[in-house]
């Protein structure tokens, strides 16, 4: 009656169950290692001794998107990609700016409200437009992409377009017919009206329409003429400030002057983009398939994305249609083995692989294993990977410096502070009172302490808003906040907890206890933070100092975008804040005070909504200036007014460190440049060689558990026999 | 000034509810099986008095007054108890008994090169450990106890009119029916841990302290209040709706068993960590836009405890509404509710004098049986993130804390194998008691 | 027999409204689009515009039911619910709040998810029905007893300790296999071998006592008795009298978990950097993603209500009860 009575297996088949897996398990790992490769190499789709660059990611990028894309973790694969026309110079330091696309840096001239030209050393008041020209390179072109396949009336290949053949792909590149063109300078005039296209809401556009001549009345136009999920053909769109001269030549006008901007010409914001693979991607079919600019951005760079699987991974390949560029001739005082490769064709690796590594922990334990090329360090892993000595300096970790490793560290442009929402009537506004307060917490917030802590000395402890490395910032005493420091022979010193107490007494909280009220004054600290176990003893840390003053301080812990909702609406007490300066400019760190970029109403960068009519008009005299001595001297002030009125406690500027492996050639830190990636060299024989001698598998375990189980199996079959003779066919 | 968190409130009246009830029910037949059990069967012995002393723990974790100096605003009666263990804060990580901090620091020598060197712990203000006198404290400590115990638990057994000589020999060998040996030795491993912490306690860090220097042993300690809140208050969601809604389903048949089975049925069909996930990541926005008056971040963090507790209460009544509404579809066609229900007994009335009282031991059933599953289900969630409050000490939070320390070199081992332990130790009781609560409940579960 | 399979798909349509409604307004009753538009923009220069390009372009500038600017049929079909919740229904699941194709990313994402779950499903269920098997031949006796506090032990400890330990152990001090990552195809093996040891390691102590209960029912049953009598010896009586009989039961248990075939994982995929649904979901929880969570949470209820109806059918098939009954 029972059909599975049929399907059962004598008792030695089934016996083997037991042991099978060790066996399996050991047959396997026996293949791997004849194929040559450790057991545990991860890209089984490569091999060691090829001209691949190992790296990971751990978010995928939410856009790829030329005119959209602005993290970090984006940038870092439209950089690659994508040509601005301008570039920061790879060895130069303080940072600056030479031609990439462009046979030279552009040339400006400034207008009156006439469009008359003036001369170069016009008051700034005078200047009403400024003009720059942009001329392109003839050899530049794009890589190889579908959308350039063209039949001659102008419609796109069929092959390409087949629906069946486009339901099963997941790459442009896999579609049969690839073709290039020349980039054009009207390709870059399409890229900035596509700034101002409804359909891309590019993070820029309001910024760049109170610069760029026409760029919001192109908006209007372009509002009424969008249809969702349709092509919107900007060449038919004027934008009355951007003119294509000829073929390779581009004028681009400004209202009045922003010498800021050749930095924003350095952007991917400001590459080319072909109108083909607009019109392309804007295909329903096309777009099911997951193919749009957010993933396969078309570029003339030094690579394409031959591959977008941004759950696992992304594969960046050589584009051979790459204009000739080459090594950049170094100085004599740089390092030979760099000067080596002055005057060699770029880049130099073939293809790079990024792997999809969300957890930190994978990542670090596969670059120790030798499975990826370069490492950043993060707060979690510091401990291990460097060791901070007495006198602050970072060490690479004894394990690592024995397999050879290099330190790379770089002062990012960027400050990291603590913020006081000014517009909160506990701890902002101008009164004496609540300064008071805010200078107290100042010196409460041992940054030496944080830094030594959580960032294992990997930032710098901060004087004022402007970073190490950028017009402006001072060092030793010159510069320092008097408010949280005092100079000792020559070396700012940190405030006591007695100086704190002082501020606490005049802020009229004395020992922390609001007098009025007999209560503990209360502090609403709100984060995105403590999700990660490091983050959370931060938070621990932080209530611990507050609690020296007396003060409770509540933390509350929210998800990112919750928090950036709260920034938004002005609900934050006290959070702490991070900048990434978009260029190495001190206009681009001061303006975080600017009252125009007041977080509320303005939506701004100024996260304290700090509002200083005094500070606004030195630093609108500032921004238009050049470096000079008047200048210097106005940022100075700006610095002080800051440290004055203590809208923010700067913290401190984060050093990144990155740990290259041996088999990585020479580079320089770079902290601003994206593009870096054709710089970089390989040799992968060296790197196949040490793969194998790190990931020795350890056998004995093994055997172990072989051993155990035929044990236990050859010990559960006795125990069955003598239970089987003892109580012949007896049940329970 | 006493402050009374919600989880505290209903963490209490738990306990005194299940007090009352045990005494007022007493005589239950159910409830008598459940004690015959516990007093014959050693493991179930060992597993109730387990689970008591956890539930200690908890209780006194679970009285809070306001002391504002503290970072969280109010302390409880456990954290003055472990004051002399938390009290000393070190800098960073160090090892179980170690007398140094785990990470070297280097430091440049004068003739140029780096050495490495471990600072002396603050517990112990840099003193030489003194090992033989700390022991000696212990084993005299541990004597005491083993002696003390061994005479209240000889006089308590000794049967009227036995020599003690023989009442010996007898308890020696296990003659007695009740498990007099197991509760010694229980109570014993009990007084060995407790007498650890005393002595060693006050000189080293029992189990090591995590990255800002915190003692692990009071972290997990501390993380059993959350597991015993999770794993009761949930029941005490879950039980009164599938009590009322299976009941009804069953008593009373018709449509509104069909809404009931309809809806159970929906909301079983969703995969629970989904339902969970979903439903915390709305209340966090629902949080967000309209903000609690909580003064403290403590009390903001027990709100979401409760908050994890009522979505978990509220996506897995299903499983008990199943069992109660077939239940009571069994005892509805029982005589003597037929009975009643001709002598003119209304639907309240039957429910309440009749089926309820029948269900009883399959919701203490399922009170115990879902304990575990709670308390494993926390540090899930919290590592999908959740889970509870990052602040709240927990298991899960603990557990997360580890995957960081696990991937060290050297690894920091220590963090997750406290953890470990004390989980093991609590999940494992409470598998035990449900084991032998089942058994005693449901003789025909087969074993 | 055909219509009592069709009576059960039948009723599975009310479910399907249920989760569906409870879905929508899981989501949309706490939360406006507005603010899924700007958690979506990022942080640096929005304006209302632009939040209202985001939602048009996401679908989402509807109200939740009823739509009393539209005329007619419009003031129905010109919601929330009809753009958001009925497309569910014929799998359609739109576009993710970060602007993907989300029947794209399932597509992608089924393949790991299936070259994971299913050697763990049936490995798991081998391993656990031998060991349930080896503990039955010893019931009542010592070995049982200590398998069966063994096993207990086992389900007291969080499957997180497993993962973690197995990490550390076999892909970090041993380097047996990579600490993580996935490669599609043959060589996913590979990727799969250790999540796959550690998941059955972790469920060894649940299953055993499960099937050995399951098994323990039939062993008392008579036709038992007979062949025992007969002299078969007790593990031939077990594989091929007890276990057959129980199979209907066992096979159960393990429809009813096919859902957790796609995201029971979620903790394995997640640790081992396996980029299926499970990974898909939780990275959907990280970043707030309600278009992705709303449609895992449907696709899960709709694997679990078909792996129901597959119950049924088997029970239909197989037992002469409901086949003559229907």
């Amino acid at each position: 009656m029972w059909i599975f009575l049929q399907s059962t297996n004598n008792q030695g088949n089934r016996a083997r169950t037991l042991w099978y897996y060790p066996l399996l398990f050991s047959f396997c790992l026996c293949l791997t290692a004849c194929s040559g490769r450790s057991p545990n190499d991860p890209h089984l789709n490569w091999h060691a001794n090829d001209n691949v660059f190992f790296s990971s990611f751990a978010t995928s990028p939410k856009t790829l998107d030329p005119s959209r894309a602005y993290n970090d973790d984006e940038i870092v694969f439209l950089a690659q990609v994508v040509e601005p026309p301008l570039q920061y110079s790879y060895w130069r330091k303080p940072y600056r700016l030479e031609p990439q696309s462009v046979t030279a840096l552009p040339s400006v001239v400034y207008e009156d409200a006439r469009h008359q030209p003036l001369p170069s050393d016009a008051s700034p008041e005078q200047i009403a437009y400024s003009v720059y020209t942009l001329h392109f390179r003839g050899d530049l072109r794009y890589q190889p992409h579908p959308a350039f396949a063209m039949n001659p009336d102008g419609s796109f290949a069929k092959e390409n377009l087949d629906p069946h053949r486009l339901a099963t792909l997941s790459t442009p590149m896999q579609m049969p017919k690839l073709a290039t063109r020349q980039v054009t300078a009207a390709d870059y005039a399409y890229a900035i009206k596509r700034l101002a296209s409804p359909s891309v809401s590019s993070p820029i556009y309001s910024l760049m329409a109170h610069y760029i001549v026409g760029l919001s009345a192109l908006r209007q136009t372009l509002a009424k003429a969008y249809h969702p999920h349709q092509f919107l053909d900007l060449r038919a769109f004027p934008l009355s400030g951007v003119k294509v001269l000829d073929a390779q030549t581009l004028q681009i006008e400004l209202k009045g002057n922003y010498p800021q901007f050749p930095y924003w010409l350095s952007m991917t914001f400001f590459v080319p983009i072909p109108w083909e693979v607009d019109k392309f991607y804007a295909n329903p079919m096309v777009a099911k398939q997951n193919i749009s600019f957010d993933t396969y951005p078309v570029g003339s760079g030094p690579y394409y994305i031959a591959e977008n699987n941004p759950n696992q991974q992304i594969v960046l390949r050589k584009n051979p249609y790459y204009h000739d560029d080459f090594f950049p001739a170094l100085p004599e005082t740089m390092a030979p083995n760099l000067r080596a490769l002055s005057g060699k064709r770029m880049p130099f690796i073939d293809t790079v692989v990024y792997s999809r590594e969300a957890e930190a922990l994978p990542r670090w334990q596969k670059f120790l294993q030798g499975y990826y090329d370069s490492a950043g360090v993060g707060g979690d892993l510091f401990n291990q990977a460097i060791r901070i000595a007495a006198n602050g300096h970072t060490l690479l970790a004894p394990e690592l410096y024995a397999k050879h490793m290099r330190l790379q560290v770089q002062v990012l442009p960027s400050v990291f502070y603590l913020g006081f929402n000014m517009q909160d009537p506990l701890v902002g506004g101008t009164s004496a009172k609540n300064r008071a307060l805010r200078h107290a917490i100042g010196i409460l917030l041992n940054s030496e302490d944080f830094n030594e802590l959580f960032l294992n000395g990997q930032g710098i402890p901060a004087q004022g808003p402007i970073p190490i490395g950028i017009v402006g910032a001072q060092s030793g005493c010159h510069g320092m906040d008097p408010y949280r420091y005092r100079c000792v022979q020559g070396q700012p010193q940190r405030l006591t907890l007695a100086d704190a107490k002082a501020w606490l007494v005049r802020a009229g909280y004395p020992g922390g206890i609001d007098p009025k009220t007999k209560q503990v004054l209360r502090l609403r600290f709100s984060t995105a933070m403590g999700l990660s176990p490091d983050e959370r003893s931060t938070l621990d840390w932080l209530r611990q100092q507050f609690a020296h003053l007396g003060i409770a301080l509540d933390v509350e812990v929210l998800q990112p975008s919750r928090f950036e909702e709260l920034m938004r609406q002005g609900h934050a007490e006290l959070f702490f804040w991070g900048w990434q300066a978009d260029y190495p400019d001190p206009e681009n760190f001061l303006m975080l005070l600017y009252s125009r970029n007041k977080m509320i109403p303005y939506g701004g960068e100024n996260t304290c909504n700090y509002d200083n009519p005094r500070y606004d008009s030195l630093f609108k005299q500032m921004r238009l200036l050049p470096n000079n001595a008047t200048r210097a001297q106005l940022i100075d002030t700006l610095v002080s007014i800051s440290q004055q009125d203590a809208p923010a406690i700067w913290l401190f500027y984060p050093r990144s460190y990155r740990i290259l492996q041996p088999w990585v050639g020479p580079v320089i830190s770079q902290g601003i440049a994206n593009n870096t990636l054709k710089y970089v060299s390989l040799n992968p024989s060296m790197r196949q060689t040490l793969q194998r001698a790190w990931n020795k598998p350890t056998i004995w375990p093994l055997l172990i558990t072989l051993g155990g189980m035929i044990l236990a199996v050859f010990m559960a079959c006795y125990a069955y026999r003598r239970r089987q003779q003892k109580r012949p066919g007896q049940g329970s | 000034m006493i402050k009374i968190l919600p989880t505290d409130a209903l963490f209490i009246l738990m306990t005194l509810s299940f007090i009352f009830l045990g005494i007022a029910y007493r005589h239950d037949p159910s409830l008598q099986r459940i004690y015959q059990r516990i007093k014959y069967d050693p493991w179930a012995l060992w597993a109730s008095l387990t689970f008591s002393i956890f539930w200690l723990i908890a209780l006194l974790d679970s009285i809070h007054w306001i002391h504002l100096s503290t970072p969280n605003g109010m302390v409880s009666l456990l954290d003055v108890i472990l004051q002399p263990l938390s009290q000393v804060v070190e800098k960073s990580y160090s090892a179980p008994f170690a007398q140094v901090t785990f990470m070297p620091v280097m430091q440049h020598l004068p003739n140029g090169t780096w050495s490495s060197i471990q600072v002396p712990l603050l517990i112990d203000k840099g003193l030489a450990p003194r090992w033989l006198l700390w022991f000696t404290e212990w084993l005299a400590g541990v004597g005491v106890s083993t002696i003390l115990l061994a005479w209240v638990i000889g006089y308590v057994s000794q049967p009227r009119g036995c020599a003690w000589r023989i009442h010996l020999s007898r308890l020696l060998r296990g003659d007695y029916s009740l498990p007099w040996r197991s509760l010694y030795l229980t109570s014993l491993c009990f007084c060995m841990m407790l007498w650890t912490i005393i002595v060693y306690g006050a000189h080293v860090h029992i189990f090591g302290t995590d990255k800002i220097g915190n003692d692990i042993l009071v972290q997990v300690i501390k993380s059993i209040r959350t597991a015993m809140i999770l794993g009761m208050v949930t029941s005490l969601v879950t039980m009164p709706i599938a009590l009322i809604l299976g009941a009804l389903a069953g008593l009373l048949g018709g449509w509104v068993d069909d809404v009931i089975y309809y809806i159970y049925t929906t909301l079983s069909s969703i995969p629970g960590i989904l339902l969970i996930a979903a439903s915390v990541l709305s209340l966090q926005i629902y949080w967000y836009n309209h903000p609690l008056g909580a003064a403290t971040p403590m009390a903001r963090a027990d709100l979401r405890l409760l908050a994890l507790c009522i979505i978990l209460g509220l996506t897995s009544w299903t499983q008990l509404c199943r069992v109660l509404r077939a239940q009571t579809l069994k005892l509805r066609e029982q005589d003597y509710i037929l009975a009643s229900r001709v002598q003119g007994v209304g639907t309240w009335g039957i429910l309440s004098r009749h089926i309820m009282p029948n269900l009883l031991p399959i919701l203490l059933m399922s009170l115990v049986l879902d304990f575990s599953g709670l308390v494993l289900a926390e540090a899930v969630l919290t590592y999908v993130g959740v889970g509870v409050d990052p602040l709240t000490p927990s298991f899960g939070n603990l557990i997360d804390g580890a995957r960081v320390q696990m991937a060290q070199t050297p690894v920091v081992w220590w963090p997750l194998s406290a953890t470990f332990m004390v989980m093991l130790l609590l999940v494992f009781a409470v598998n035990m008691l449900a084991d032998s609560v089942q058994q005693a409940l449901n003789p025909r579960a087969p074993h | 027999m055909t219509r009592h399979i069709l009576k059960r798909v039948l009723s599975a349509i009310p479910l399907l409204v249920g989760i569906n409604l409870i879905t929508l307004l899981l989501f949309f009753a706490v939360n406006t689009p507005e603010a899924i538009a700007r958690a979506h923009l990022g942080n640096k220069h929005i304006t209302e515009e632009q939040v209202h390009v985001w939602l048009v372009s996401h679908d989402y500038q509807y109200p939740l039911f009823y739509n009393a600017n539209a005329s007619g049929l419009g003031a129905i079909t010109q919601t929330l619910w009809w753009h958001k919740a009925m497309p569910l229904f014929i799998f359609h699941f739109g576009m993710s709040d970060n602007g993907s194709d989300i029947d794209t990313d399932i597509k992608t994402r089924m393949w790991p998810s299936l070259a994971l779950a299913i050697p763990l499903l049936l490995i798991g269920v081998i391993t656990n029905i031998v060991f349930s098997m080896f503990l039955l031949i010893f019931r009542y006796q010592l070995v049982d007893k200590i398998g069966n506090i063994f096993c207990v032990l086992a389900m007291s400890i969080s499957p997180l300790f497993y993962i973690m330990v197995g990490q550390y152990l076999v892909a970090r001090t041993w380097l047996w296999l990579p600490v993580s990552g996935y490669v599609g195809g043959i060589d996913a093996w590979h990727f799969v071998l250790l999540p796959v040891i550690v998941g059955v390691a972790g469920g060894i102590g649940v299953g055993t006592r499960w099937y050995r209960s399951l098994l323990l029912e039939e062993v008392h049953q008579d036709y038992v008795r007979t062949a025992r009598a007969k002299g078969q010896t007790e593990w031939q009586v077990l594989w091929r009298q007890v276990l057959p009989n129980a199979l209907l039961p066992i096979l159960t248990g393990i429809v009813v978990i096919i859902p957790s075939l796609f995201l029971g994982s979620l903790i394995l995929e997640s640790f081992f950097g396996i980029p299926g649904l499970g990974n898909y979901m939780l990275e959907a929880i990280q970043q707030q993603d309600y278009a992705i969570v709303r449609s895992m949470v449907f696709l899960g209820s709709v694997l679990y209500i078909v792996g129901l109806i597959l119950t049924d059918i088997a029970y239909a098939i197989v037992d002469p009860r409901v086949r003559l009954g229907s």
